[in-house]
């Protein structure tokens, strides 16, 4: 598969993966507005990097694709963070149950990072928290 | 002179945008305005959209405001807790940042 149609493919499969592990959520994929958080929390996937490994081979290119996710739960403050928790938790289990997307990718994973909440605020409201983590993809492309 | 001026239209202010609402620690009713809206707000790459909920109480009324003060909507019962340290604006108004629930 030519490398734009593979990694589209891929950041495909991964919002359906989002929208199976976090069936109450509102998940969107590269969302152009604003929106809101629903009563069974939020996701935010976007199209992220795929870069290609310095050991490919000629004839084909092996990908490493870091898609950024951003989860909240419904709530303020512990309940919130439970929440945001367990959206997190069912997605790390959709992952782990489907390591190659339906045989799409090689491998599929979530980041060993961690760079805290991203929190959006405003005056009048509690912040909403979102918990960042990258769902890594590698894969190889024909040239 | 001009703070007179401004305790009167502060005055009319009251009487015709507020409404009655009891508050923690002060006797009585005082005259409060209801600001509720929505905002979009910032957070990784996106945004989303927050409801903003926040309660104007002149300073003459209600001298120190605090976190964790109640305020209780007169008219629907409704109680509100102030969630943050309440800031004053340049017109004698504490501006407080409230959440819904008592």
């Amino acid at each position: 598969m030519a490398v734009l149609d593979k990694c589209f493919a891929v950041a495909a499969a991964v919002e359906a993966l989002l929208k199976t592990a976090c069936p109450g959520a509102d998940v969107r994929f590269d969302p152009p507005k604003a929106f809101s958080i629903g009563a069974g929390g939020a996701v935010a996937a976007f199209g992220g990097d795929a870069e290609e490994q310095p050991d490919s081979p000629l004839t084909s290119a092996l990908l490493h694709h870091g898609l950024p996710v951003y989860v909240v739960g419904a709530g303020v403050g512990a309940a919130g963070r439970a929440a945001t928790r367990a959206l997190v938790g069912q997605i790390e289990a959709a992952a782990a149950a489907d390591r190659t997307l339906g045989g799409l990718v090689d491998h599929l994973w979530i980041a060993p990072e961690f760079s805290g909440v991203s929190a959006a605020e405003a005056l009048g409201a509690d912040a909403a928290e979102w918990f960042p983590l990258t769902l890594m993809a590698e894969y190889s492309v024909s040239r | 002179m001009f703070k007179g001026f401004l305790d009167e239209l502060n005055a009319i202010d009251d009487d015709l945008l507020g409404e009655d609402a009891a508050w923690t620690g002060v006797s009585g009713l005082v005259r409060v305005h209801d600001v509720g809206r929505e905002q979009a707000a910032g957070f990784g790459p996106s945004e989303t959209i927050l409801t903003v909920r926040l309660i104007r109480v002149q300073r003459s009324l209600v001298a120190a405001p605090v976190e964790g003060d109640v305020v209780t909507l007169a008219a629907s019962s409704e109680a509100l807790t102030v969630i943050a340290e309440p800031i004053l604006d340049g017109d004698g108004y504490w501006v407080c940042e409230v959440r819904e629930g008592g």
